[in-house]
């Protein structure tokens, strides 16, 4: 059976949609499209959901006008760190893929029928096999999200530690010049401020 | 200036240079003629170590053997290698003429001594015609020019080092060596220590220097070094092999990686507010909210830590009365200067730019010498005898010793290494069983002391020399344990007890903190897998819980799966395998090969020397330094507690802390790639001005082409008008429109890629970056091609075109084209969703530049199309006078600045290019007084005095500069010109003197015969000419463009 034609419409999406992670929660959807806009011509922008919410980072799909663009893109990102209203990370891109999208079509046009099966079907060895292993990926999938999260977390942490650290002594350095003590010092110095 | 004479005056020798020659002192010990005194000029002189020695040697062309006493030397740029010359002293003291001798080779056994000298003159050769040299360019030139093998250098810095003060006044009296870019930013290197010194923090470790380095005079850099961020300001060998060359126990981290992942880094010290007395040594608590036993120095520099009662009695040894009020005084709180920084021998202050009055800093207790006063027994080398030991150390930056007060112990070359004390946190049990934390301490592993040597086991012990360990006078009590608090500051020596918890604690820092990381991430995606975002099934969940709390190790086929410890074994090692397949240090390497005009970019982190304990201790030095001063205290109390150098620094820091946090400083306003878009309006017009120049089957470059619109309206406009064109557009990124793009640097864009020169057109808005010292890199790039036609919007700080090597023509430059919102930041919104628009403070001006054999050509379209604007000098043939003041900043441009006999200007912003046509076109302009001008600097008065000589004015007899800031030298203006009067007054003030020359006397007084005369004073000045203070009120033929308020002029 030939995938539906609605599938493979979804599937050119696809191939010009760009996943982005790594994003500030205060990214909206105008500020996508201006970004991106440099580089192409952007044609939708949709948020989706990440386990990474709680250390605050979000992620989006960007549908771009072609597929080279879409690709421009992420070769871009990929060389230079690409910076998005403020956050202390740069933004991620890669190219979507299927399962990224809530509303992707089906890909044939078939139903699937659920049955009970009896203990002494030939098949119900087979499909409890599925159904464990399944549950043993879930199960592996979710330990994994757990590490990651806790990774995440620990970054997050390092990142704005040393943001704040960082942002102190700057702070620390413009109030003792604002007041002009180190100019006058200077003065007093008859030494020459050097304006780096 | 080379001795032109060869007179018979003494001993009959003629001679103007002379070969096979070497110098030597009265003592008869060979030196080198930079010991001399150095004549940059004929009045200026930089003094050397010795006053006068003698050359020996034989004359070049008789071959007759000399025997002179010199006085001087001096070197010679100007011709195709350079030469040295050193002065004869002659036989009357009173005569002006100096003999100068050149010198043609050194006797092949003095070769050795003299070398170095040659090579530093003939890099200042190089450095003069090449100001532009980098300094790999610097390094491969040295290379190339040390013939012999000995004398590599191997590190310019230090090698540079020695002669800091004969390139300062090399640069100040040479202006080509004054555009060096490397020995500006040498210079300021030097002058502003912190950055890359490193010697005088207080290493756990010690430093050490091993003879061949001395040799070479190439020092050891202590390479990667870890700061701490609290109040000691001290650095440590952050791992174990960094640690091993200086016997240096370290801080035992295994890689960069490890601790790079410490966002702020403090040692034990810090960490638990307990710093050790640099005078007694032993520990105490130093944190002010409670009761704090010692107290921080307020120097800037200091990091050192005192009781009160010690410091008392360092500063006032004889005096208990006296010790007695301070020590109460710094308890309760009152900074204080400790003894360090005053000398030990003379009690004066340190002056860095004086090689005698530089400190020696004992590295082990609060003790300071000049180096004029250092006794005989701190020296810099061991004795013959093996009476003396080495002591002290001649860095770049600091001479570093060790007192009398420390034995040095040989195998190390230090003293015992165990002064330094740590806090550590040991648990233990108290009698009710409950949990206590103990601050105790630890004290930094000696080297010395090798007679205690007890059995102590090493579970690793580094294979070293010296490596018989011993604990000394460990203080830790057997309780003592040192779990989960991860090994710190401990100093020299092996590294002895690993402690096993390292290894799990270091796993957590395993990740690479902030930004590194993130760029790791973008290169190395988890797997997509991970990211998709797979929604648990929470049942799942829910059911393996229980199962996790229970593991069992048998696994029945039928069973549900769950998260055994297998399983998770297996993940973390997955994980593990893909976090180490990726080379944290291989990545960070190719992105600083790909950022190939950034330097020290927040990509790799910020500066990492930039400490928390750094900032405050300067901030607040600041601060106590200004108090002194106000309550009436000595520069030198001041300077004690804040070197000048402090000052810069923090402006230093404060730059680098700006780049940094950028993105977030400017918070949502921040452009993605920090790119800077002409608007589409202003292209357009750009385009309408540009056209007429270009012609049939030109090629237009846009080097930096951003969003491409340029070549696009270029190329439209191009059709429309019948041109056909060919376009080549570069940029890093990929632009929407890629009408006829390359994804290229344009700094690696090579010169055979483009057609001939005459074909070219080439330009627009090159990134600026700091100092516009990327716009500048683009436009040398862009030279190379030779192009015929460049077009430029670049910020007005860049290099004119018509100063460099190849120098090229203005056609003409608009300042306030792009004045106001002129740019955009692509892909940055306001709140409103906007796209932001942008104007920069001082407008980049739009210029466009010729190729001097098309300079007529193009001018003459400029002049057809209206491009150049008329000038006041062009429309009023007839002006004498123009009063310019007191009108807003920004109202005056260049264009006006034009033509007239005196000119007044007071407040206005004129730069090179007014000042340049000005000086160029005025042919009758008299008098040019400049009140109250910002802009205008010494290049600026350097532009005036050559053009008014050249070219220009003829009758220019004075420049008066008033309240002009940063004007700063007055001998350099005065070049050649006898009746010229420079007139430098930092403050206002009523009377000055005319030139001296007569007839200028006449042409003034004929000029204000008109005006009315209110003498002042009727002193007779030293030129006989007598001054006058007049007040003028706008006359009939004036054009006052001011408020009529008092315009004061003055004239004789």
């Amino acid at each position: 059976m030939e995938p539906s034609t609605e599938y493979a419409a979804f599937e050119k999406k696809v191939k010009k949609t760009i996943y982005l992670d790594n994003l500030s929660p205060l990214v909206t959807e105008a500020v996508l499209q201006t970004a991106f806009n440099q580089f192409g011509t952007v044609k939708n922008v949709q948020f989706i959901p990440t386990h990474f919410a709680s250390s605050g980072v979000y992620a989006a799909l960007v549908e771009m006008q072609s597929v080279r663009q879409a690709d421009e893109i992420v070769r871009e990102m990929d060389d230079s760190p690409f910076m998005i209203s403020g956050m202390p990370r740069p933004v991620r891109a890669q190219k979507a893929q299927i399962e990224m999208f809530d509303d992707r079509p089906k890909k044939r046009q078939r139903k699937i029928v659920c049955r009970w099966v009896d203990p002494s079907h030939a098949n119900f060895e087979v499909a409890k096999k599925i159904k464990n292993l399944t549950k043993k990926h879930a199960a592996e999938a979710s330990f994994l999200l757990e590490q990651q999260l806790a990774e995440e977390e620990k970054l997050h942490n390092q990142q704005s530690e040393t943001l704040k650290a960082n942002y102190k002594k700057y702070e620390l350095i413009d109030g003792a010049q604002a007041d002009g003590t180190a100019k006058r010092l200077a003065t007093c110095y008859e030494t020459k401020l050097h304006d780096f | 200036m080379s001795s032109s004479s060869s007179s018979e005056e003494d001993g009959g020798i003629i001679t103007n240079s002379i070969t096979n020659y070497h110098f030597l002192n009265h003592h008869k010990v060979p030196i080198t003629f930079t010991d001399l005194p150095l004549h940059l000029t004929t009045t200026t002189t930089v003094t050397g170590d010795t006053s006068s020695a003698y050359l020996l040697g034989t004359t070049e062309n008789s071959l007759q053997s000399v025997y002179i006493e010199v006085i001087g030397w001096k070197y010679d740029l100007s011709l195709d290698s350079p030469e040295v010359y050193v002065a004869k002293k002659s036989k009357n003291r009173d005569s002006e003429c100096v003999r100068w001798i050149r010198l043609v080779k050194a006797r092949s056994r003095y070769e050795v001594v003299v070398r170095s000298d040659l090579v530093f003159v003939k890099l200042l050769h190089y450095l003069k015609s090449c100001c532009e040299a980098t300094r790999d360019e610097i390094a491969s030139f040295l290379a190339k020019s040390c013939t012999s093998s000995s004398d590599v250098i191997e590190s310019l810095k230090s090698y540079l080092a020695d002669y800091v003060p004969l390139i300062r006044s090399a640069m100040e009296n040479d202006k080509d060596l004054a555009n060096s870019k490397y020995l500006e930013t040498f210079l300021m290197e030097i002058d502003n220590p912190g950055e890359t010194e490193i010697f005088h923090e207080s290493f756990s470790c010690a430093l050490k220097e091993n003879q061949a380095t001395k040799e070479t005079k190439v020092i050891i850099y202590l390479n990667g070094c870890h700061c701490c961020e609290g109040q000691c300001i001290r650095s440590f060998h952050p791992t174990t092999d960094a640690g091993v060359d200086n016997y240096c126990e370290s801080l035992g981290f295994e890689n960069a990686a490890q601790y790079e992942a410490i966002p702020n880094f403090l040692c034990d010290n810090c960490k638990f507010q307990k710093h050790q007395c640099f005078a007694c040594g032993m520990l105490g608590s130093s944190d002010k909210s409670t009761t704090a036993e010692v107290f921080p120095c307020v120097s800037a520099t200091c990091g050192h830590f005192y009781h009160p009662e010690c410091v008392a009695k360092l500063l006032y040894p004889s005096d208990e009365t006296l010790a007695m009020k301070f020590k109460s005084q710094i308890a309760a709180g009152e900074s204080f200067t400790c003894p360090a920084h005053k000398c030990h021998c003379c009690e004066q202050g340190e002056d860095k730019d004086v090689r005698d009055m530089q400190f020696a800093v004992c590295r082990r207790c609060p003790k300071s010498y000049h180096r004029k006063c250092l006794p005989k027994e701190i020296a810099f080398e061991d004795s013959d005898d093996g009476t003396i030991v080495q002591r002290a150390w001649d860095l770049p930056k600091r001479i570093l010793i060790y007192c009398l007060k420390h034995t040095i112990i040989p195998s190390i070359e230090t003293p015992r290494r165990d002064h330094l004390l740590f806090p550590c946190i040991s648990r233990r049990r108290d009698q009710d069983g409950s949990k206590t934390e103990i601050i105790s301490e630890r004290r930094s592993k000696t080297y010395g002391n090798l007679k205690v040597s007890d059995t102590v086991k090493m579970p690793k012990v580094i294979e070293r020399p010296h490596s018989t360990v011993n604990r000394g006078n460990f203080l830790v009590n057997d309780t003592v344990k040192m779990p989960n608090v991860i090994k710190k500051p401990n100093s020299t020596v092996t590294y002895g007890d690993k402690i096993p918890e390292k290894d799990k604690s270091s796993n957590m820092h395993e990740k690479v903190s902030s930004f590194e990381k993130n760029i790791s991430n973008v290169r190395k995606p988890v797997q997509p897998s991970n990211m998709v975002p797979v929604k648990p099934p929470s049942k799942d969940m829910q059911s393996d819980q229980p199962l996790i709390s229970k593991p069992v190790k048998k696994r029945v086929v039928s069973s549900p799966p769950r998260v055994d410890a297998d399983m998770k074994a297996r993940i973390l090692n997955l994980m593990k395998d893909s976090t180490s397949s990726f080379d944290f240090e291989e990545f960070i390497r190719e992105k600083k090969r790909r950022c190939t005009h950034q330097t020290g970019t927040p990509q790799t982190g910020l500066d990492k020397s930039i400490t928390m304990g750094k900032v405050e201790a300067s901030v607040k030095a600041v601060g106590r330094a200004w108090q002194i001063l106000e309550t009436g205290g000595s520069i030198e109390d001041a300077k004690a507690v804040c070197e000048p150098n402090v000052l810069n620094q923090l402006n230093r820091w404060k730059n680098k802390l700006r780049v940094f946090l950028a993105p977030f400083l400017h918070g949502t306003r921040y452009t993605s790639f920090g790119r800077h878009f002409t608007k589409v309006d202003k292209l357009r017009e750009i385009v309408d001005r540009l056209h007429w120049y270009v012609q049939d089957g030109d090629v237009i470059v846009d080097f930096c082409c951003g969003s491409n619109d340029f070549s696009v309206f270029m190329k439209e406009k191009l059709d429309i008008t019948g041109k056909k064109c060919l376009f080549r557009n570069y940029d890093l990124i990929t632009p929407k429109n890629a009408f006829q793009f390359e994804k290229r640097d344009w700094l690696s864009v090579p010169v055979n890629t483009l057609p001939e020169g005459s074909r070219l057109v080439m330009g627009l808005n090159p990134p600026f970056g700091v100092n516009a010292s990327l716009a500048n890199k683009f436009i040398d790039h862009a030279l190379t091609f030779k192009p015929k036609l460049l077009i430029l919007i670049v910020p007005p700080e860049t290099k004119r075109l018509d100063r460099k090597r190849s120098p090229y023509d203005l056609i003409w430059q608009e300042k306030s084209m792009l004045s106001g919102k002129s740019f955009y930041l692509p892909g940055s919104t306001d709140i409103q969703g906007q796209l932001i628009e942008d104007w920069n403070n001082k407008p980049p001006p739009l210029s466009l530049w010729s190729r001097p054999d098309w300079t007529t050509k193009h001018k003459a379209i400029a002049k057809e199309r209206g491009h150049v604007k008329k000038t006041v000098a062009e429309n009023c043939k007839a002006l004498k006078k123009l009063y310019v003041g007191n009108l807003h900043k920004s109202e005056i441009g260049d264009e006006w600045l034009i033509s007239v006999n005196l000119l007044v200007l007071i407040e206005v912003n004129a730069s090179c290019v007014s000042l340049q046509v000005i000086t160029t076109n005025c042919l009758i302009l008299v008098r040019l007084e400049l009140c109250r001008n910002d802009t205008i600097a010494d290049v600026e008065m350097m532009c005036i005095t050559e053009n008014a000589f050249v070219v220009g004015c003829p009758d220019l007899v004075e420049i008066r500069v008033t309240e002009c800031k940063k004007v700063t030298r007055k001998d350099r203006l005065r070049a050649s010109r006898e009746s010229l009067v420079i007139k430098l007054d930092h403050w206002f003030k009523m009377a000055y003197i005319v030139s001296s020359a007569c007839h200028v006397f006449g042409t003034l007084s004929a000029m204000y015969r008109n005006t009315q005369f209110k003498t002042k004073t009727g002193s007779t000045s030293d030129s006989g000419v007598q001054e006058h203070v007049e007040e003028v009120p706008p006359a009939a033929n004036d054009v006052a463009v001011t408020r009529p308020e008092r315009v004061q002029l003055f004239c004789c």
